[in-house]
């Protein structure tokens, strides 16, 4: 088990390694940074001040050795700083992060009981009208674009009927649920339509198994049945797809938060993306890679876990 | 065994997901804060009498206490914006398009003001003298006014009145000719111009005037366009540079209580020389979805925003009252007529590899048989220019008499605009000539493309990230008309700004300038050789080159205007820069919660999120 362990976290880092190359490649190929402080007006920066952020960004180096620069920095936990804000780029994710965490563990939360029990539930009414009805909403919830539906429910719900707010995340360092339920709600759509179906499928091929045919046959009770022994078996679809969806709702905020005006950090990447701020946007993109890999090999140890067949050699 | 008895309950399925979402519900109504505009305009109109701002005197500003409200600032407002921009506590942090810097949401002054009447008045400093030879500056600083004791990060400290140590460190923060590290806005402007400035004495400053530019002091100096504010000197030596991106400590109407990068800015008004504001407490939210901006004002949770032109009616709608930020000169930059010879500032060879005469609307001063010469004269006469330059003006007139304006002003601005006529003077402007107006003329513009010998052909359009509804609608017209086809090319600045630069650049640009500028500013501000880094639409053209050159340097109005006629007159006959309309930029508030008198102004099509001036409103 140890082994393997290590095996997972020296690929891991190989894979962080690949993506640092392929990020400062793409990078370059974008164009030099401090093109970003030349404005649209036409009015220029001095040769000189050119050249001294040149030096400050190690620009005048052959590109290897822009590259061992940047790499032993991040190593050293120095993600330089953001050229657009001109800040460390860990105080600017620091300061974002938590807003995003916030949105993406909520719908995370909303999206699974939601969306877990309306699978198991429409998986036991195969073929009735509540099967439809539910699927129908997944139909919905996955095929509906993001952005709309954040309008569509901002439309309704502050514009017209004006119950909660439009967008922001309220004042005050926690949470304001007024701000916190729109956002979360759109955001958790798509995953509780997901966690719907795998879940459904999962539990009809569970339910159609000799095992559970026999429980039946012996008398144990349909909801004994249902929750201890197709739902225990049939939950590992669902929970792999949980960590992809939670990792999906931290990374993937950035519709969300543009549209309810959510200051996290879906959007300052794509503020990073628009303003060629380099530094800021590979910070997001190692950090985000970084636990990625990590919440990949927590998921396999919990496989492990829940599920006694499963044996890692 | 036990725990799974509950899932016996059939309904409790159903129940479990619609009671967890209804809890979710009940706590998000559950009225954790009070922060919605619509509550607090309530309270604040039913606790607040009709307040009366007596209007300051701006132009002789040597009283020490301005009027204030009749009983002192009250109520709230919340604005929601594109952006609050990055938070910085002193100009020198000021990254290029840090539009938020318009002052500073009135928490910083700035040394001079722009009236709203088009007049530069006083501000910090209450006189200022330029030297009969040209050569400086001499800035007269108010005395008394206080730097705010409660501005977040400040720590409540007193950090004494503005002096000319603070002017003097401010100015030198964003010249790069005093600070190499400057990449404010005004960085390229000053180094171009300015020197360094020191202190006389105690309220007394002077600026160096390396090169004279006649717009000033309006132009650097005032709120108009890309200026700075005046920032502490103590505050900076106590807090270092660093700190000031959480220290916001000014001198302004308002002090920064809170500016949180991507979120809000809260401010808050204080006493001030020039007035004192009617309006205690300012949120500006960052809401950049206009969408969402839009909700939030019809639901009452913010009393100004921004919109497009099209949508300015729905708010109107909803008890908007528009009011005009700026008016944005659309035109068509014809690149890649890099006809530029020489650096004119330097007299240095420039080089200009997009240069290529094979397109149509190119012309080639170059060619054989023709004179170079002609491009500098006002309006030369047409038989002394060569077909090779002769044609392509043709083929650019004929592109611009095939497009309808009127057309576009209706389809795509609701007719709130006006078919605009020269890319850099108003038809409002005094110096206008009608004559300068291209008429909507299809057959004409065949007939002009047949006399060029010219075809139908295929050109480039760099359109930024995708192509707007202005891209689309000229580019259907020359298809239409002419048979031209298009081709977009997507892509933000950035990526595109090195081939502005090196002059390697070949596609059209539809750019924006400010109409509301004064006609006697020298013309051709983008005048690509002037300045490092600097970019031309059109490419380079030696005539805009010079008279840029020529109007920056005279410092008699009636002459510089006199250019400036010149320059539309020039413009007029080789159309480098068809002009399409002239677009209002509109700030639209709620009528029924507040006035907005203007007392002074900005201007700035680049960005317009301004709300500037805030102490110029009054709640109702």
């Amino acid at each position: 088990m140890a082994k393997v362990i290590l095996r997972r976290i020296v690929l891991g880092f190989i894979a962080l390694f690949v993506a640092m190359l392929i990020l400062f490649s793409l990078s370059r190929a974008t164009g030099d940074p401090r093109y970003i402080f030349i404005g649209p007006e036409g009015i220029g920066i001095d040769p000189e001040v050119w050249d001294l952020m040149g030096e400050k960004l190690h620009l005048d180096k052959p590109v290897p050795v822009q590259f061992a620069y940047w790499v032993s920095d991040m190593v050293r936990g120095d993600f330089g700083e953001s050229i657009a804000l001109q800040r460390p780029v860990l105080q600017v994710i620091k300061d974002r992060l938590p807003n995003t965490l916030k949105l993406a563990v909520a719908s995370w939360i909303l999206g699974t009981i939601i969306g877990v029990p309306l699978g198991v539930f429409s998986a036991t009414n195969r073929g009735k009208f509540l099967d439809y009805l539910f699927r129908g909403f997944a139909l919905l919830g996955q095929s509906l674009p993001i952005f709309w539906v954040g309008i569509v429910l901002i439309f309704f719900f502050a514009a017209q009927l004006q119950w909660l707010p439009a967008g922001t995340k309220g004042e005050g360092g926690f949470i304001s649920f007024k701000h916190l339920l729109l956002p979360a709600i759109t955001l958790a759509w798509y995953p509780a339509a997901s966690y719907l179906r795998i879940t459904r499928t999962a539990m009809l091929e569970v339910l159609d198994t000799e095992y559970v045919k026999l429980a039946r046959a012996k008398g144990v009770g349909m909801y004994t049945v249902w929750w201890k022994h197709a739902f225990r078996n049939a939950i590992i679809p669902p929970l792999t797809l949980s960590v992809f969806v939670l990792f999906g709702l931290v990374n993937g905020t950035v519709i969300v938060e543009t549209v309810f005006a959510w200051p996290g950090i879906g959007r300052l990447a794509i503020e990073a993306l628009w303003a060629t701020d380099f530094p800021l946007l590979a910070g997001i993109t190692i950090i985000f890679g970084a636990l990625y890999l990590l919440m990949i090999l927590m998921l396999d140890l919990v496989y492990a876990f829940l599920d006694p067949r499963i044996k890692y050699s | 065994m036990s725990k799974l008895r509950i899932f016996r309950n059939r309904n409790l399925l159903i129940l479990v997901p619609i009671i967890s979402s209804l809890l979710l519900v009940v706590l998000a109504c559950g009225g954790d804060d009070a922060d919605t505009a619509a509550e607090s305009s309530d309270a604040a109109a039913a606790a607040k009498p009709t307040a009366t701002t007596a209007a300051a005197k701006p132009a002789k500003a040597a009283e020490p206490k301005a009027p204030a409200a009749s009983d002192g600032p009250s109520g709230t407002l919340t604005a929601a914006l594109k952006t609050v921009g990055t938070p910085i506590g002193t100009p020198g942090l000021c990254v290029p398009g840090c539009a938020n810097e318009k002052y500073f949401y009135s928490a910083f002054d700035t040394i001079l003001q722009w009236h709203v009447d088009g007049k530069v008045v006083p501000a910090v400093a209450e006189s200022w003298e330029l030297a009969s030879d040209l050569s400086s500056f001499t800035w007269h600083i108010r005395p008394g006014i206080p730097f705010h004791t409660g501005g977040a990060g400040g720590g409540g400290k007193d950090w004494g009145e503005v002096t000319a140590e603070d002017v003097a460190f401010s100015f030198d923060q964003v010249n790069s000719n005093t600070n190499p590290e400057s990449v404010h806005d005004v960085a390229g402007d000053m180094s171009c111009c300015y020197g360094p400035t020191t202190v006389i004495d105690t309220y007394t400053a002077e600026t160096e005037i390396i090169a004279y530019d006649s717009r000033a002091p309006g132009w650097l100096m005032t709120n108009l366009r890309d200026s700075f504010g005046i920032s502490s000197k103590k505050v900076y030596d106590e807090f270092g540079s660093d700190g000031m991106r959480e220290v916001f400590v000014g001198s302004g109407p308002y002090q920064i209580l809170e500016w949180t990068q991507g979120d809000r800015v809260v401010l808050e008004a204080v006493d001030h020389y020039r007035k004192t504001p009617d309006v205690k407490t300012v949120t500006l939210l960052e809401v950049p979805e206009e969408a969402s901006r839009i909700a939030m004002f019809k639901a009452g949770e913010a009393h100004i925003t921004h919109t497009s032109l099209p949508n300015v009616s729905v708010l109107e709608d909803a008890g908007g009252v528009k009011r005009l930020l700026e008016v944005s000169i659309r035109h068509i930059g014809m690149n890649p007529n890099f006809l530029e010879k020489i650096n004119p500032k330097t007299g240095e060879k420039l080089d200009n590899p997009g240069f290529d005469p094979s397109f149509p609307w190119v012309s080639d001063p170059f060619a054989d048989g023709c004179n170079w010469d002609v491009l500098l004269e006002v309006v030369p006469d047409e038989a002394d220019v060569c077909d090779e330059m002769n044609n392509p003006r043709k083929v650019r007139r004929a592109m611009s008499m095939a497009i309808d304006r009127d057309a576009l002003v209706e389809g795509l601005l609701n007719g709130l605009g006006k078919p605009g006529c020269n890319w850099a003077i108003s038809v409002d402007n005094a110096a206008h000539k009608d004559e300068w107006c291209m008429k909507h003329d299809p057959d004409g513009a065949r007939a002009l493309m047949e006399e060029a010998g010219q075809g139908p052909f295929t050109i480039g359009i760099w359109v930024g990230n995708e192509p707007q509804e202005i891209h689309q609608a000229v580019s259907s017209m020359w298809e239409q008309e002419l048979g031209i086809t298009t081709e977009y090319h997507t892509g933000p600045f950035s990526v595109w700004q090195p081939t502005f630069v090196d002059r390697s650049f070949q596609h059209l640009v539809f750019d924006g300038e400010q109409g509301g500028m004064p006609a006697h500013y020298a013309k051709g501000r983008e005048a690509q050789a002037w300045f490092a880094g600097g970019i031309m639409w059109s490419g380079g053209i030696p005539f805009y080159q010079r008279i840029y050159g020529n109007m920056l340097g005279e410092s008699d109005e009636g002459k510089r205007t006199a250019m400036a006629i010149e320059f539309g007159d020039h413009e007029e006959f080789w159309d480098w820069d068809p002009t399409l309309w002239e677009e209002p930029i509109y700030t639209v508030y709620t009528g029924s919660y507040m006035d907005w008198e203007l007392e002074s102004t900005s201007m700035h099509t680049q960005s317009s999120n301004f709300i500037y001036p805030l102490e110029d409103i009054t709640l109702k």
